[in-house]
């Protein structure tokens, strides 16, 4: 970060010369890190097509920072936090998060991923690039399809509808003549 | 951005714009300003053009536009492909619900039977514009009936990138850890 704070500053950027402004009047650049968030958005959101991954390192280290970042530029998908193998590492107690670190905070909400080596496998799933399945089950009318429905916008899934594949493969398993009549077998 | 009148639109596309550096053109104040009203969709759609090409923000929001499939197909055929394109959906009683709330002397009131023609036009519009845009573009549909923070998130779920930060207990092990992670990350 402090590179990037640097070169803001030599290119003399209007977020630089604000930068600029508070070293010249003896004040910490991290006292202020909306500055710094304004830097990562014009990086992340520069409008480059294929730059879609980003990583952080040495900011937000902590929770007020962290929170100004994704409430101003984006969401933090996780923290990878190493370690040497076997280590404890974060200890979250209650809801008191009275440690200033944003360790604690993504322990909490479960954002924050434990690696001690490289492995993609491992890191694809701390990404939650594996599906989380749920069912809905029910009587006729019961509001299976609306809570489903409901609960998709809320949680950015998706609704496969059972009964709604079942009909399609009805539709191929029959003729006009002679429709399929029956449910269809499991398999 | 399109949706129907009182949707949303114009919230949704201001928080969108400031999150993610991009700049706002709202399409029907760009015909106010162009005098475009009355004029053919083909020189509405170059004038747009035009302007789009004279951007120099990377990113640009155009709220209400497309908003026949003519309009959209005309686009895209000029080789402009939007990245993303939100459909607000927001069911008629919800829009009307909204404009109780909107003072009759803001330049944005609509009468009930006005507001009511309007948002059956848009629905007639989106018969064809839809499928043109689902199959042309990445379209994303939005449900903005309940709380602006739910429909921002849907949209911001859209177009936000990974963002990843790789920290260390600080040890001489973890460290070294995280040196290696960082290598196969990059």
């Amino acid at each position: 970060m402090n590179d990037l704070i640097q070169l803001e500053v030599q290119r003399q950027t209007s977020v630089g010369r604000v930068i600029q402004d508070l070293l010249n009047n003896g004040k910490n650049v991290w006292s202020e890190p909306q500055h710094i968030v304004e830097i990562l958005k014009n990086i992340i959101y520069s409008g480059i097509d294929g730059q879609d991954q980003f990583l952080l390192i040495g900011f937000p280290d902590q929770i007020e920072h962290a929170t100004l970042f994704e409430k101003d530029c984006s969401k933090i998908s996780a923290i990878i936090y190493t370690t040497a193998k076997g280590v404890a590492h974060v200890e979250v107690k209650g809801d008191d998060l009275s440690l200033l670190n944003i360790d604690s905070l993504f322990a909490k909400e479960f954002r924050l991923k434990t690696m001690t080596e490289w492995d993609s496998s491992t890191f694809a799933m701390h990404l939650g690039k594996k599906v989380n399945w749920g069912m809905f089950t029910g009587r006729s009318f019961s509001g299976k399809t609306t809570i489903a429905n409901a609960l998709v916008n809320i949680k950015q899934g998706k609704v496969i509808n059972m009964a709604n594949i079942a009909e399609s493969l009805k539709a191929k398993m029959g003729t006009e003549d002679e429709p399929f009549e029956g449910d269809v077998p499991i398999e | 951005m399109i949706g129907p009148k009182i949707s949303g639109k114009n919230t949704l596309a201001t928080a969108l714009v400031e999150r993610s550096n991009a700049k706002l053109l709202n399409f029907n104040k760009f015909c106010e300003e162009n005098d475009l009203a009355g004029k053919s969709d083909d020189d509405v759609v170059l004038a747009l053009i035009q302007q789009l090409s004279q951007e120099i923000s990377p990113r640009v929001v155009i709220t209400d536009f497309p908003q026949t499939a003519y309009q959209a197909k005309f686009f895209v055929k000029n080789g402009v492909h939007p990245h993303r394109v939100f459909i607000l959906n927001c069911s008629k009683d919800s829009c009307q619900e909204r404009m109780l709330q909107v003072p009759v002397n803001a330049s944005n009131y609509l009468p009930s039977s006005l507001l009511s023609k309007k948002i059956g036009q848009y629905n007639e519009n989106l018969k064809e514009l839809l499928p043109f845009l689902k199959a042309n573009t990445e379209t994303v549909e939005v449900s903005s009936e309940g709380s602006f923070v739910n429909s921002f998130k849907q949209i911001c779920a859209s177009i936000e990138p990974t963002v990843i930060s790789v920290r260390s207990s600080g040890s001489k092990d973890a460290t070294a850890a995280k040196n290696a992670i960082m290598a196969g990350l990059v």
